[in-house]
């Protein structure tokens, strides 16, 4: 079964960046640029992973987060947060949250992928 | 307990956080260089500023950052490895020179956070032009940094007004 991740932050740069990292592997990555195209999304889609922006508009990650977990077939879904706002507050924030890990930016792409690998198979494709 | 007179170091916090955002995410060395509002003539390139607000019950403030277009297309191919990146692609650009903001808005917000001033980050505002970068007002803590990195002049600006007297 290919994984399916779901990348969603609202700066296409990053978007890109993660299309870019996660495309040697054999996964599916799907896409939204706030919380609530994001959560419409993986209500739909049921991704094996989430990899999520915190301060987006529209609706930010936290609110995301709440919303996941009090919907039954989300609660469970695995989440990485990926954010530039790395400050004990907001750490605390989601870590009350549930997600299962955290990086922060600017990272480093061998971090996001070995926390990724953690949850899910990264498997090379074959080239 | 942070002393109510203690005012976070702007200038380091600069010096430490920028050049650190552009090593983990573009792998570019940068060197600092001393603060001049005059860049060289040979060097005035369009650019872009992004700016980010920052929020707490002890401060507001901004962090500016002001970029070469043509820095920002080399970023933009550096991190999405696009090759067909010109500095005509106009809302790319605007979102990679937003994010950068957004990264070094997140490193100052840890640092002002360390030394009893948290904070939120607003999403970033870009614009384009050679406007100048923050003013110096009374009352106003204020600090700058200006890197060369892969050849361009990179500036960035730290305001903070403390609630505290």
């Amino acid at each position: 079964m290919t994984p399916r991740i779901l990348s969603i932050d609202d700066s296409k740069t990053i978007r890109l960046v993660l299309a870019r990292l996660f495309r040697p592997f054999v996964c599916e990555l799907r896409e939204a640029a706030n919380g609530e195209e994001g959560l419409a999304r993986a209500m739909r889609e049921k991704p094996d992973l989430i990899i999520l922006d915190h301060n987006m508009p529209v609706m930010d990650g936290i609110t995301m987060l709440r919303k996941m977990r009090d919907d039954p077939g989300l609660k469970r879904t695995p989440v990485i947060m990926l954010t530039a706002d790395s400050g004990p507050e907001s750490l605390a924030a989601v870590a009350r949250l549930g997600v299962r890990d955290y990086v922060t930016k600017p990272f480093r792409e061998e971090e996001l992928l070995a926390k990724a690998g953690r949850i899910i198979p990264l498997i090379p494709r074959d080239t | 307990m942070t002393p109510a007179s203690y005012r976070p170091d702007l200038q380091r916090i600069g010096q430490t956080v920028f050049p650190e955002m552009l090593g983990v995410m573009l792998s570019l060395p940068a060197t600092l260089r001393n603060t001049s509002s005059h860049l060289p003539s040979s060097d005035a390139p369009d650019w872009i500023i992004s700016t980010i607000h920052l929020a707490g019950k002890r401060l507001s403030g901004s962090v500016r950052i002001r970029l070469p277009l043509a820095f920002v297309a080399h970023a933009v191919r550096l991190l999405t490895s696009m090759s067909g990146v010109s500095q005509d692609t106009d809302a790319l650009l605007d979102d990679t020179a937003g994010e950068l903001a957004n990264m070094v808005a997140g490193r100052v917000a840890v640092q002002l956070a360390a030394d009893g001033y948290p904070c939120t980050l607003s999403t970033p505002s870009v614009s384009r032009g050679e406007g100048p970068l923050i003013e110096t007002d009374p009352g106003v803590d204020h600090g700058r940094t200006d890197l060369l990195c892969d050849g361009h002049w990179l500036s960035l600006d730290l305001k903070c007004h403390y609630a505290d007297p």
